[in-house]
């Protein structure tokens, strides 16, 4: 899974949200790593709403344009805690035969 | 508030209307301070990533199978031409096939620019006027003979043909048969291998320009022929290298920098319009 899917997704697990908060709040949720810049947001929305991941919840007119507001379906919420689990298992797998303490100081 | 509704034609026009105000909006409250490159840019990706999507409906797989069979289908027609036109002595060798790269750019950028933003009509326009300018420059040409007048006219009207029978008979969604579009690809090239002389400048110059527009013109339309076009400079291209070196070692760099262009034309499109798995869901 792309980082930008990841954090869309990630952000979606608590609440619906639109384009522009998910945005946001992907950037809270990675210390600004990643920031989503418009195209790639609403190409990754679409990605994931043809695969079944995320569908619209809701459509609104806000200053008359139109908005709609993104929730995460029960497969994203299995492919981003998957997801996450796979991540879990990676840092394990490195802390438990690495000595990262000494990596770290190295560098 | 800076405003994205010129970049924002990058997209489909479905999906303008769709969803076009509020990924502007979404671009300005991202960047609400002043017009951003980063925003544009993502825009203008991700509007062709979509036109590339929307304009086939098949796999990966189908995809790559047709335009290897389309190249076949090419290898095949191009072949027998060049070998007719080699018995008849109408020319004695295929180099001259490859353009100057300085020339190839340019019109590449132009048109690659007209047809981002559109489909049909505009191309049909371009096209028609680049088959135009194809025709004027070899009459003007200083070594002007009915012989030489004639290949680029039947070109012109090759690409003018295959333009608006797509810009009429396509719908920019739908795409066009893949018999067709390699017929009018490989037709194409069978004339300029049957006829190109690699003495008059403005065929040398404009056959394979003309050839890579009306391939870039089928690609804005039907993405499927820049498969057959990588194909087509790889098989071309890797016979002819080490005989080039070995003749002069700038002008087989050239050539190659120059064949590189339709395979990177084919990468920029698989990367956008088939790296998404979701596609292939969408299919058949």
């Amino acid at each position: 899974m792309r980082e930008p899917t990841y954090y869309v997704l990630l952000t979606l697990l608590d609440k619906p949200l639109h384009g522009y908060a998910i945005a946001k709040r992907s950037a809270e949720l990675s210390d600004g790593a990643v920031t989503l810049a418009a195209g790639t947001l609403y190409g990754a929305l679409d990605r994931l709403e043809t695969d079944g991941l995320v569908k619209i919840a809701s459509e609104e007119i806000v200053n008359g344009r139109k908005r709609r507001s993104y929730t995460i379906t029960d497969a994203g919420r299995r492919a981003v805690l998957g997801e996450i689990a796979r991540m879990r298992s990676a840092v394990a797998a490195a802390e438990t035969s690495v000595d990262l303490s000494n990596i770290a100081g190295a560098l | 508030m800076s405003d994205y509704s010129f970049v924002i034609r990058a997209y489909p026009s479905d999906v303008r209307r769709e969803l076009g105000d509020e990924i502007i909006e979404t671009a300005n409250l991202l960047a609400p301070q002043r017009w951003s490159l980063r925003q544009s840019a993502s825009l203008l990706a991700g509007g062709l990533r979509q036109r590339a999507i929307a304009s086939t409906g098949r796999s990966t797989k189908t995809t790559w199978a047709i335009g290897l069979r389309s190249a076949l289908l090419f290898q095949f027609i191009a072949g027998t031409a060049g070998l007719i036109a080699f018995q008849l002595g109408a020319r004695g060798d295929i180099s001259s096939m490859s353009p100057p790269i300085s020339e190839m750019i340019p019109a590449s950028v132009a048109v690659i620019a007209v047809l981002a933003f559109t489909t049909r009509w505009p191309a049909a326009v371009a096209l028609t006027a680049f088959s135009c300018w194809l025709v004027f420059a070899t009459i003007d040409d200083s070594s002007f003979s009915a012989w030489g007048v004639t290949p680029p006219m039947v070109m012109a009207l090759l690409i003018i043909g295959a333009a608006w029978w797509l810009a009429v008979f396509g719908d920019g969604r739908r795409t066009a048969s893949p018999l067709a579009t390699g017929l009018l690809l490989s037709g194409t090239v069978a004339v300029a291998y049957v006829t190109n002389d690699p003495d008059i400048v403005a065929l040398r110059l404009g056959v394979p320009a003309a050839l890579l527009v009306a391939g870039l013109a089928l690609v804005s339309i039907d993405p499927r022929p820049s498969v057959v076009l990588g194909c087509i400079a790889t098989f071309t291209l890797l016979p002819r290298l080490p005989i080039e070196i070995g003749i002069d070692k700038a002008t087989a760099a050239q050539r190659l920098a120059t064949s590189f262009i339709p395979v990177a034309i084919v990468c920029a499109l698989l990367a956008l319009g088939y790296r998404s798995t979701s596609l292939q869901n969408r299919t058949e």
